[in-house]
């Protein structure tokens, strides 16, 4: 927490995830739809 | 100085939050503080007291800027080699469906037809032959598995090549789920990694929308096989579902639907279509679709986090893997660069989206010289031109580095260009961050849940069979 003249400020912390990139980049390589229609795909992630 | 653009402050349930666009970084602030960094990033004249607020949060940004680790670009410019890493093979266009919303004209394209050997032969020389390791290769139409003689020559095509060492091919398919046999079974168990089935919820929406030409109900023949296929869990599979002005209220319900095929992906879309078109969502509809979006992918996130499967859980999921890697995306997807569509005649596109539009038609896998004629690399360079940080709009927006830009056929539909923003892609993405990330942020604010969260995170990542995550906890009993 850092406080500076009852300005609060708190830093979100997220855990690393190193050496994931690569895989990350093939899962999404497809990552615009393989069907009809909209903005986004569902081929990315899956789980 | 941290620029407007590089900084954004959202609100939810009286908590503010601060994200830093370059670190890829959030904080919550405390609520006057949350004021004043909306009016300076809305551009408003501050008063004195607020200016004064405004310049010590603007220090610690700045300060923070500078001593943050830059983040890593995913996939730039300079990344992408000459390698086509995937294609999409129209191996038929032809279909046995007549959706309302095909923007394909029933799977034609205007050029009803089936691959042929030839065609196919000459497609995977041109783009799979140089010893470049793993690709993939997506059966697409119309619908594909109407030429499945086909698809099973691709298949023993893509085994010699892997024996040859000249290609690692990964096979996946997007199909209407109505056509299924013992054969087709045995194919899709021995050779498909990924498997998309379009089906769009409760049997009536269904079959409203995706309309069988001899009359039966697509719901129940697909909804049968699908089950079929999918026994036994060989391959990666998921749902493409189309919401239409009929179903924009229904999401919840379409989802539940799907899930109860088991545990593949779902992925919700609105259609395609133009302005005044019956099926077209209005902006309240369109709104109200969004809400529900943003919903299902918070539902998606608890599910993930308690360890279940988790099937609609696209966003989160992008999300929580740029804070984690702390990445930058500059791309929608690899469309025109690393990824390209074949049609049934040979015709290059820069992905399905783009067939038939013969400005963007790259040439013909018959052309031997096709991957350096002119025309070829021209286009090729324009998408990889396209990133975030060129694109007018995107530059100068918060959220681009989560998002990447919207499809570059939705802004070529709408702009005639396929650089500019899609208003509607923006109220997205932007809805979709600022409705999850405060979920993102409560379950990381547990360092137990935090540590749960990046373990499933990686496993999902590493561990998956194409795109599902395997939890070995989860199969031990």
């Amino acid at each position: 927490m850092e406080t500076k003249d009852a300005i609060e400020i708190e830093e979100v912390v997220f855990e690393t995830l190193d050496g994931c990139n690569e895989a990350f980049e093939k899962m999404t390589m497809a990552a615009c739809c393989s069907t009809e229609g909209g903005p986004m795909c569902g081929c990315g992630p899956q789980m | 100085m941290v620029a407007r653009k590089d900084f954004h402050v959202f609100s939810k349930n009286d908590q503010s939050y601060l994200f830093l666009t370059q670190p890829v970084s959030v904080f919550k602030v405390d609520a006057a503080t949350g004021v004043v960094l909306r009016k300076a990033e809305a551009g408003e004249i501050l008063d004195p007291i607020s200016e004064q607020r405004w310049r010590k949060v603007e220090t610690f940004m700045d300060n923070y800027c500078r001593k943050a680790p830059p983040a890593k670009v995913l996939r730039g410019p300079g990344d992408i080699t000459s390698k086509v890493s995937g294609i999409y093979l129209f191996v038929s266009q032809e279909c046995n469906l007549k959706c309302t919303y095909c923007y394909g004209g029933e799977g034609e394209y205007g050029k009803r037809g089936r691959m042929s050997e030839q065609i196919l032969v000459q497609a995977m020389e041109t783009f799979f032959s140089k010893g470049e390791g793993n690709h993939f290769l997506i059966f697409f139409g119309g619908e594909p598995l109407m030429n499945f003689p086909l698809m099973k020559k691709t298949a023993a095509l893509g085994e010699s090549f892997r024996n040859q060492g000249r290609a690692d091919i990964g096979l996946g398919i997007v199909t209407n789920g109505t056509f299924c046999n013992d054969e087709i079974k045995k194919f899709f168990d021995d050779h498909i990694v990924d498997a998309t089935f379009s089906l769009d919820g409760p049997g009536e929406l269904n079959d409203a929308q995706r309309i069988s030409k001899n009359g039966s109900s697509v719901f129940a023949a697909a909804g049968k096989n699908i089950r079929k296929l999918t026994a036994g869990g060989t391959f990666n599979w998921g749902f493409r579902s189309i919401v239409t002005s009929s179903g924009y209220d229904r999401v919840g319900e379409i989802y539940d639907t799907l899930e109860g095929f088991g545990p593949g992906g779902i992925g919700i879309v609105n259609v395609d279509a133009p302005e005044g078109d019956a099926l077209y969502l209005d902006d309240e509809q369109y709104h109200r679709f969004v809400a529900q979006i943003t919903e299902i992918n918070r539902r998606g996130l608890r599910s993930f986090i308690e360890g279940r499967q988790a099937v609609a859980f696209e966003y989160p999921f992008y999300v929580m893997f740029h804070f984690v890697s702390r990445s930058h995306a500059l791309y929608h997807c690899n469309a025109g660069s690393n990824l390209l569509a074949v049609t049934a005649e040979g015709d290059v596109y820069p992905c399905h989206r783009f067939v038939g539009e013969e400005t963007f038609k790259m040439g013909n896998v018959v052309d031997p010289g096709l991957r350096e004629s002119p025309r070829f690399m021209a286009i090729r360079q324009q998408f990889i031109d396209s990133t975030v940080d060129r694109r007018v709009g995107c530059r100068d927006c918060w959220a681009r580095y989560l998002c990447g830009g919207a499809c570059a056929k939705y802004s070529y539909a709408e702009h005639g260009d396929i650089d500019p923003p899609v208003e509607r892609y923006c109220y997205y993405m932007k809805t979709v961050i600022e409705g999850i990330l405060p979920d993102i942020i409560s379950a990381v604010s547990d360092p137990e849940t935090r540590r749960t969260l990046t373990m499933r995170l990686k496993n999902a990542v590493s561990n998956r069979r194409g795109s599902r995550t395997v939890d070995p906890s989860a199969h031990a009993s």
